[in-house]
């Protein structure tokens, strides 16, 4: 838009071409922006530390024979829940051990008032951001460098 | 306790192990030796065809009678053949620097390189050695026949240090040694995928091994006296007088001119013998 001005500007025709680009304007901070995917990224990563921070004051509280805290890392687990509720459409049903085949059951479980419950919900939470590779760092592959053959083949590509 | 002639020898033993199953899966196994003179790249590489030889349920390398060893591109095709025939499980190529970039449009080159390009078929691993693999023919490279380079270090007072590098170092070294102005700095750049250490060879063989070495190299003497002089074998000496072999024969020992040199059975004169026949 801007070189098409710029061509008005000069009283010209703009060349057919020449591409038409956004150019970036610093003054306004809406046109630098990072993928949706990372921020989206990082909320759940957000959430989910939350909730795990939740749950170690609910059992550090628990062992203190405190009953307060359950309710905050409920709400934590919640909105994890809220914050992944389309990927886990996407995703229920698909897992080998199918702890929950309905998302209904998931919500259920999550505002039940039993603690066992809620935690399974939230192991299922877990394992769903981690298969989601949001909390995988465990993927460095680990090569036998004394395997040279074995080296070979990796360097070739071949499996 | 057993003295194993490598130290680590799980590590060298396991590549062995590996290279054995390719051999016999008829894959390409070539491996090469490097490094300066006297750092025991010919030791190494008889302990390490002991080493198969033994898997195979073979005697050692027999270094009175060497089939398994040859020196230079001719020997080496010569006794390749001869391997196969008594099916051995591997040969070393010494003094394997005549295969070189240099000659890269020769026959010779084009001949080793159809060899290198069909030996796996005879299921035998090949020992490379040299002093600088990096002078090899670029042919061998770009059809992925080389397994693993093994560049040796300093020889110590009783004992050989060997690095072990893949395949794929094998080409960043050889990247390196465009701009390096010092060889060996090339190798130290590149992070070697194991170290061993491994002993000399007992008296006796060792002293087999040195016949054998200075034997070789004695040959190669003779062939470069050979040329630099342009002493004649009967053959020649019968082309340029447009007689026949029998004729030059009888000549000679008429006259009785005795060989120069005795080179593989041939006998060799100077080159003044052609005037002298003339006149």
């Amino acid at each position: 838009m801007h070189l098409i001005k710029y061509f008005i500007k000069l009283n010209c025709v703009a060349p057919q071409n020449i591409k038409v680009i956004n150019i970036v304007d610093f003054n306004n901070d809406t046109t630098i922006t990072q993928p949706r995917k990372d921020i989206v990224n990082f909320i759940i990563l957000q959430r989910h530390t939350e909730a795990i921070d939740k749950l170690e004051d609910y059992e550090i509280k628990n062992s203190k024979n405190m009953t307060s805290g359950f309710f905050e890392f409920k709400g934590k687990v919640l909105a994890l829940y809220w914050t992944l509720k389309e990927m886990i459409k996407k995703e229920i049903g698909k897992e080998k051990d199918k702890t929950y085949t309905n998302i209904q059951e998931i919500e259920t479980d999550i505002k039940s008032s039993k603690p066992e419950d809620v935690y399974k919900a939230f192991d299922y939470l877990n394992s769903l951001v981690y298969a989601k590779k949001i909390t995988m760092i465990d993927t460095k592959k680990e090569h036998d460098r004394t395997d040279l053959f074995t080296m070979n083949e990796e360097a070739l590509g071949n499996d | 306790m057993i003295e194993h002639p490598f130290e680590p020898f799980d590590l060298v033993e396991t590549n062995i192990d590996k290279a054995i199953i390719r051999k016999n899966l008829k894959k390409p196994v070539l491996p090469i030796i490097d490094g300066g003179l006297s750092t025991g790249k010919t030791t190494l590489a008889i302990l390490l065809m002991d080493m198969i030889n033994v898997k195979h349920g073979l005697p050692i390398v027999d270094l009175d009678n060497p089939i398994q060893y040859a020196m230079g591109g001719e020997d080496f095709i010569r006794k390749l053949k001869q391997c196969y025939e008594h099916r051995l499980p591997v040969i070393t190529y010494d003094e394997a620097g005549d295969f070189s970039r240099k000659g890269a449009l020769t026959k010779f080159n084009k001949t080793l390189n159809r060899v290198f390009e069909t030996f796996r078929a005879y299921q035998i691993i090949v020992i490379m050695v040299l002093p600088n693999f990096s002078k090899l023919s670029r042919d061998i490279f770009d059809n992925k026949i080389p397994s693993f380079l093994i560049h040796l270090k300093e020889r110590k007072e009783c004992y050989g240090v060997a690095h072990f590098y893949e395949n794929k170092s094998m080409f960043y070294i050889m990247h390196n040694m465009k701009s390096d102005i010092f060889p060996e700095a090339s190798y130290s750049k590149v992070y070697p995928n194991f170290k061993i250490r491994f002993r000399d060879l007992s008296p006796e063989r060792s002293k087999q091994l040195d016949k054998l070495s200075t034997l070789g190299k004695r040959e190669f003497l003779e062939m470069a006296e050979i040329k630099l002089h342009g002493l004649l074998s009967y053959d020649d000496i019968a082309m340029s007088l447009h007689k026949s072999k029998i004729w030059v024969k009888k000549k000679v020992s008429i006259m009785n001119i005795k060989p120069q040199i005795i080179y593989k059975k041939v006998k060799y004169f100077s080159n003044d013998v052609v005037s002298k026949f003339r006149f």
